[in-house]
């Protein structure tokens, strides 16, 4: 039992033939934070969606502790998509209720918490918040689980740098200790000193996966430069 | 002292650097419980296993001591504090020659300018 | 896991159609109040056709409310499973069955409840009328207890010689019929998912295939059958006696067609939902 995610010859073809994932094979450890880099269009969306039964894989598995995915695996995943996913029509404290029925893992101490620190009321409507504080919900939803694996699908993306610190903060503070953080992102240098390891794809192929600590000291370089080098066109 | 990281540097050598000057300089004082490894990674935004390595690099220096129950103290022995300034500061003036080497100053070249500018801070 | 699924289902959904069926009982009752206002004898040709337009409203709200009452299903349906709320939906931790049966039920109970509150209303017109009627002409009401007590004279003639049976199959033809209408509307709708690019096309598409379906299976059942009625000497008999046996004939093939249909419906759901979600 090393391995959390254990990915074996995965493909995935869209309608049109359109290649997404090619014959990947991966291994993902358990206790870290893993940037799966790439550039727009290389196939991480597919990925995260896949190891989330979001998509059905034309070839090849994935397993998550040993199951495909699933309801076991669903239980322990606790995932982050780009989009927000809440139905309007709830309040914040019924969404509270709704992810404590069905996460065992949910802890609703800490999301209250956590909405009180940032003066979001139980009472709101979702439909009333603001896109940015709607993710900001999500995000403490998503880190408020005990999970043992997080899967967060470009966090970052398009928001300011206090947004930004805000949401590294809270998974570096809440993530369960023995738990994998795999982070999804085309924006490295924001996030590179976070990661324990790194994951860099495209076209669908994985190109290479090493810590970062190798990176930064065998070959001098930040993560970042190092992924423009990688990828230079 | 602010976390101002650089990213191609290893990150857990920069930490052990500012946690010891956060030390020498009192913001964390001797007998001094320190903060939380989490509580660090998210301040300074880095990995929590990176923070964990720094911890155990400056207890292995005795800088910091684990405690039985939890979390970690600044050392009380003040003898290793005043050592650790004077290595920093060594490294500091042996950076600072160096520099001055290459710009071509000797040494008594660089005493003068040092005095020159110790005068005029004093001023 | 079911039982929070319903749950939350049912949290969800409730208010809407509620809310609809509420406004058509008080057009109803609005409109079963004309008949107590001195409005019908008036001179002037406005005020009876107002009442008029009053009873219509009453009939487009009927329709309306039916219509509207499964389009706000269907609706939801579609955002839950298939748009972005789907990424909630879809990983939860329960199966694809959990989560298709809950929305069947939830959807069926509606379908049911909205059958029973259209029924309800038309008892509120009625009711009302009877009453506004017996307001202004007093002996309207007696008239009427005679009328049922004809009525209930009339039911042991043999015309309704098999009408508790037929009246068994109607109910039980009512309930496979929401059920099937629910798996029409679940199914278009999952099918519509197909055709990746044109998903609500592929739905309305699909829902249009399966009444299609439905009605050449009718027809294929039926129209030997109902020749085989027509030329059996001893069911034109039994015609003469109670049009109810044929019903009940009727209604149950019809039960056994929907059931069937609406169950294949189930299977074929819950195979592309498990085994061909794909989520934009």
């Amino acid at each position: 039992m090393s391995g959390l995610v254990t990915i074996n010859n995965l493909t995935k073809v869209y309608e049109k033939k359109k290649v997404a994932l090619e014959h990947l094979n991966l291994e993902i450890p358990r206790g870290r934070i893993i940037g799966l880099l790439g550039p727009n269009g290389s196939g991480k969306t597919t990925l995260i969606k896949l190891m989330n039964g979001l998509l059905v894989p034309t070839e090849g598995e994935i397993r998550i502790n040993g199951c495909l995915p699933g309801v076991e695996t669903k239980s322990i995943v606790s995932y982050l998509p780009e989009r927000t996913y809440f139905q309007n029509s709830m309040q914040v404290k019924e969404l509270i209720d709704y992810f404590v029925d069905f996460y065992a893992d949910f802890r609703p101490e800490r999301a209250r918490q956590m909405l009180a620190n940032l003066g979001i009321s139980e009472n709101a409507y979702l439909r009333t918040l603001s896109k940015g504080t709607k993710e900001k919900v999500q995000l403490i939803m998503v880190m408020s689980r005990d999970a043992q694996l997080y899967i967060l699908d470009e966090p970052i993306a398009g928001v300011d740098p206090a947004a930004r610190d805000y949401i590294l903060r809270t998974i570096i503070t809440n993530y369960n200790e023995n738990a994998t953080v795999i982070i999804s992102t085309h924006l490295i240098s924001d996030i590179e000193k976070v990661l324990d390891e790194v994951i860099f794809i495209r076209d669908g192929r994985l190109i290479l996966h090493e810590t970062v600590e190798d990176i930064r000291q065998v070959k001098g370089k930040s993560v970042d430069s190092y992924f423009r080098e990688v990828f230079a066109c | 002292m602010a976390w101002n990281l650089n990213s191609d540097r290893p990150i857990y050598a920069q930490i052990l650097e500012v946690i010891q000057l956060r030390i020498i300089a009192g913001q964390y004082k001797p007998g001094d419980k320190i903060p939380s490894v989490r509580e660090l990674a998210a301040e300074a935004g880095v990995n929590p296993n990176t923070m964990q390595k720094a911890l155990s690099e400056l207890e292995r220096s005795g800088l910091v001591m684990a405690q039985r129950t939890s979390g970690r103290i600044v050392t009380e022995d003040m003898e290793m504090i005043k050592q650790t300034r004077n290595i920093l500061a060594r490294e500091q003036v042996e950076l600072f020659i160096s520099k001055m080497k290459e710009l071509g100053f000797n040494k008594e070249d660089i005493v003068t300018l040092l005095e020159q500018a110790g005068g005029e801070q004093a001023e | 896991m079911l039982g929070k699924l319903m749950k939350h289902e049912w949290k969800a959904v409730w208010k809407v159609p509620t809310l609809l069926l509420g406004v058509l009982i008080i057009i109803a009752a609005v409109a079963g109040l004309t008949f107590a206002l001195p409005i019908w004898d008036s001179d002037w040709i406005g005020l009876p056709m107002s009442g008029i337009m009053l009873f219509m409203l009453f009939y487009v709200a009927m329709i309306g409310v039916s219509i509207g009452i499964v389009i706000y299903l269907a609706v939801r349906y579609y955002k839950n499973m298939f748009t972005d709320e789907g990424y909630l939906t879809h990983t939860l931790p329960v199966t694809s069955r959990q989560l298709l049966i809950s929305k069947v039920i939830t959807v069926s109970v509606w379908e049911l409840l909205a059958s029973i509150g259209i029924l309800f209303s038309l008892m509120v017109f009625g009711g009302v009328a009877v009453l506004s009627l017996a307001s202004k002409e007093g002996d309207f009401a007696l008239l009427l207890v005679e009328a049922m007590k004809e009525l209930g004279n009339l039911w042991d003639m043999p015309f309704f010689k098999g009408f508790q049976v037929f009246g068994v199959s109607t109910v039980f033809m009512e309930l496979v019929s929401c059920f099937s209408g629910a798996m029409t509307i679940i199914a278009s709708i999952t099918m519509g998912q197909m055709i990746r690019k044109h998903r609500i096309l592929g739905s309305v598409g699909a829902y249009f295939a399966i009444s299609a379906v439905v009605q050449g299976i009718f027809m294929v059942i039926m129209f030997p059958l109902m020749l085989k009625m027509v030329m059996d000497n001893e069911f034109l008999y039994r015609f003469e006696e109670s049009p109810f046996s044929f019903y009940t004939i009727m209604f149950t093939i019809m039960s056994v067609v929907y059931l069937a249909v609406g169950v294949g419906l189930y299977f074929l759901s819950e195979y592309l939902i498990h085994r061909r979600l794909e989520l934009e």
